[in-house]
């Protein structure tokens, strides 16, 4: 026993020396790269940056120590693309003219799920190299680059289909993965404040779908968004609470019947039942969750239609029935209080004083 | 104990009696039930408002509340039952006269007419009610009505799998939308219409606690229900004015011996 504390100890104390080294070597490093900047530079000319980078901003302030600890940013990347006085210079144009901003905000960067992943990760080689194209389709094929199988569904999907260079309506990964549309803030799946969250799926797909004009130009006009909030599902999700994650997993969202990665259009019918994906088996689509679910069961689901006369006369005029009864009643019974109110009450009032005063009071 | 007909049975002291003992079980479980049912169904139906979404919380999110909710429905259509099997063995088992009071007819519609007229000031004439007005037999109907719809609606909503199962599927989406509504027009009914008439009415003010009591204050039988307040007192042989507030009821028969034999029985 004594002898295994022992070399606990001695290990502990080698421990301490390695960090001790390390630590001085890092200061030597920081320390270094501000006294011997100029032969830094003179280093990174080898990489022909150079002709991207501004003169005198090839070597930028240390990293703010406390930030360091919460992402990598190994390469000192944004000593530059962290300034927001460039921000101006480093916004760059796509050939359709919409702009690309260099500038990275750095408050987000740590509740982000590759916030361990240095910024060479994706900008791999040449980050400097401005030929890459950087559109949805270059997006969605870098994050595929590790997501493989994730990439290889999306590409297939609704989405990925119809990305092309003229045309980036669709969404790609960020649009969804990320609330401000940056690759640079990812969120984590099960984070309740995701994007993607189950409570928070709706409203993400929203951002496109509940747009009429962009969802016109591709023949979607059933109000999705509004058709499932007022649903049992959309209640479901709205009224759980924010952080219990078990009920909202349990309960249907958006991607549960049209898939996330792999969805596809349910008016050409090449959705698959199998994946759960497009309304060409509803049934099978129920049923992954309502496995007693029959065939009249489906009928029941209006879609995202609105209820209207020709589709189902039997809810719309039944609704409206109900609707204008309700009202009918309500307005007969508001009349009853009303007139009872008017011109009788003083009577009764001076008659309950009277007995009142009397003490004949029960 | 008597509750109903015109019999000298039913008074007690300065009161006749009006409901028994099940009526007023039947009624606790009905209010009971629908407060409940109301104050976790409403935020499901404007499951929208910030408000809705407090108030879930506060329950631990819509899978309690929707238990609760479930719950509540069992109590409310347990009274409903409770009423069915009372009326069936009052009728068919004690052979007691069928409660026609209770049924609605042509002069329902005439005292409506007459009590709108009474109240705006076209008419001094006040309608005589009997044992029921056109008022009570709307709310008892009402309730009858609701709780076909609510409870039929709620168990479609309750099990829609099972429910497509034996009805058309187009059942789901009408349960939904006649649930919601009724509910709705159940609420705004009590808040508005029973919440006057049973509470803020001046006659009646802070409450009438009858339905609790089981009993009437002469005084207000006088009032509300003159027509059976007559035959009561006919029966018992008193005077119509022996619970007119002018006079507090009981006016000292030993005094009169034209009252003496009619002496009001003292109950247990």
């Amino acid at each position: 026993m004594v002898s295994r504390y022992r070399s606990g100890g001695s290990k502990g104390r080698r421990g301490a020396v390695l960090l001790l080294v390390g630590m001085a070597l890092a200061v030597v490093v920081v320390s270094g790269g501000w006294l011997f900047a100029g032969k830094a530079s003179a280093e990174a000319a080898t990489t022909d940056t150079t002709s991207v980078i501004p003169p005198g901003r090839d070597k930028g302030p240390a990293p703010d120590p406390d930030l360091a600890k919460m992402f990598s940013d190994k390469k000192n990347c944004l000593s530059c693309h962290g300034d927001k006085s460039l921000e101006g210079l480093m916004t760059i144009k796509r050939p359709d003219g919409s702009p690309i901003v260099l500038y990275v905000d750095r408050t987000g960067l740590a509740g982000t799920v590759h916030r361990y992943k240095d910024c060479t990760s994706c900008h791999t080689a040449d980050p400097h190299d401005k030929k890459s194209p950087l559109n949805k389709i270059s997006l969605s094929a870098k994050c595929g680059s590790c997501h493989e199988y994730e990439y290889a569904q999306y590409k297939d999907s609704v989405h990925g289909k119809i990305q092309s260079a003229t045309n980036s309506d669709a969404a790609t990964c960020t649009d969804c993965h990320s609330p401000t549309g940056s690759p640079h803030n990812i969120q984590r799946v099960l984070d309740p404040k995701s994007s993607i969250y189950p409570k928070n799926v709706a409203a993400t797909c929203a951002k496109c779908h509940n747009n009429p004009q962009l969802m016109g130009q591709y023949g979607i006009v059933e109000r999705v968004y509004s058709s499932y909030m007022r649903s049992f599902h959309g209640k479901s999700i709205e009224l759980s609470p924010d952080q219990s994650s078990i009920q909202q997993l349990d309960t249907a969202t958006c991607v549960s019947c049209h898939g996330s990665h792999n969805t596809h259009t349910i008016s050409t019918g090449d959705g698959t039942a199998g994946s759960a994906s497009g309304t060409d088996d509803l049934l099978a689509t129920c049923k992954s969750c309502h496995p007693e679910a029959g065939p009249e069961f489906v009928t029941g689901f209006l879609g995202h239609k609105d209820v209207n006369s020709k589709d189902e006369p039997v809810v719309y005029w039944g609704g409206k029935g109900f609707k204008y009864f309700s009202r009918f009643m309500l307005g007969f019974g508001l009349l009853t209080v009303a007139t009872s109110v008017s011109i009788r009450s003083g009577s009764y009032i001076r008659r309950k004083l009277k007995r009142g005063k009397k003490g004949s009071e029960e | 104990m008597a509750t109903t007909g015109a019999s000298a049975e039913r008074i007690d002291g300065k009161y006749i009696r009006r409901f028994d003992v099940h009526q007023r079980i039947q009624h606790i479980m009905m209010f009971s039930s629908f407060i409940v049912l109301a104050i976790t169904g409403l935020p499901m139906k404007f499951s929208g408002w910030a408000s809705s979404q407090w108030w879930m919380d506060v329950w631990g999110g819509i899978a309690n509340l929707r238990t609760v909710h479930h719950g509540a429905a069992y109590v409310m259509m347990a009274s409903f039952v409770y009423h069915l099997v009372y009326l069936g063995v009052n009728i068919i088992v004690l052979r007691r006269p069928f409660p026609k009071d209770m049924l609605p007819g042509i002069q329902d519609v005439k005292d409506l007419v007459q009590d709108f007229k009474y109240n705006l000031g076209f008419s001094d004439q006040k309608v005589q009610f009997g044992r029921f007005s056109y008022r009570e037999k709307f709310d008892y109907w009402a309730v009858g009505w609701g709780l076909v719809m609510m409870v039929g609606g709620g168990l479609i909503l309750m099990h829609p799998v099972g429910a497509a199962k034996i009805l058309p599927g187009w059942i789901i989406p009408l349960a939904l939308v006649a649930h919601s509504d009724e509910a709705v027009l159940a609420v705004g009914w009590i808040l508005i219409v029973h919440m006057y008439f049973a509470h803020l009415h001046p006659l009646i003010f802070p409450m009438n606690k009858s339905i609790f009591t089981g009993k009437v204050p002469m005084h207000l039988y006088h009032e509300e229900h003159p027509l059976e307040y007559a035959k009561i007192m006919a029966a018992a042989n008193l005077p119509l004015d022996a619970g007119a507030e002018e006079k507090p009821a009981a006016p000292a028969p030993a005094e009169s011996p034209v009252f003496m034999p009619a002496r009001v029985p003292e109950q247990s």
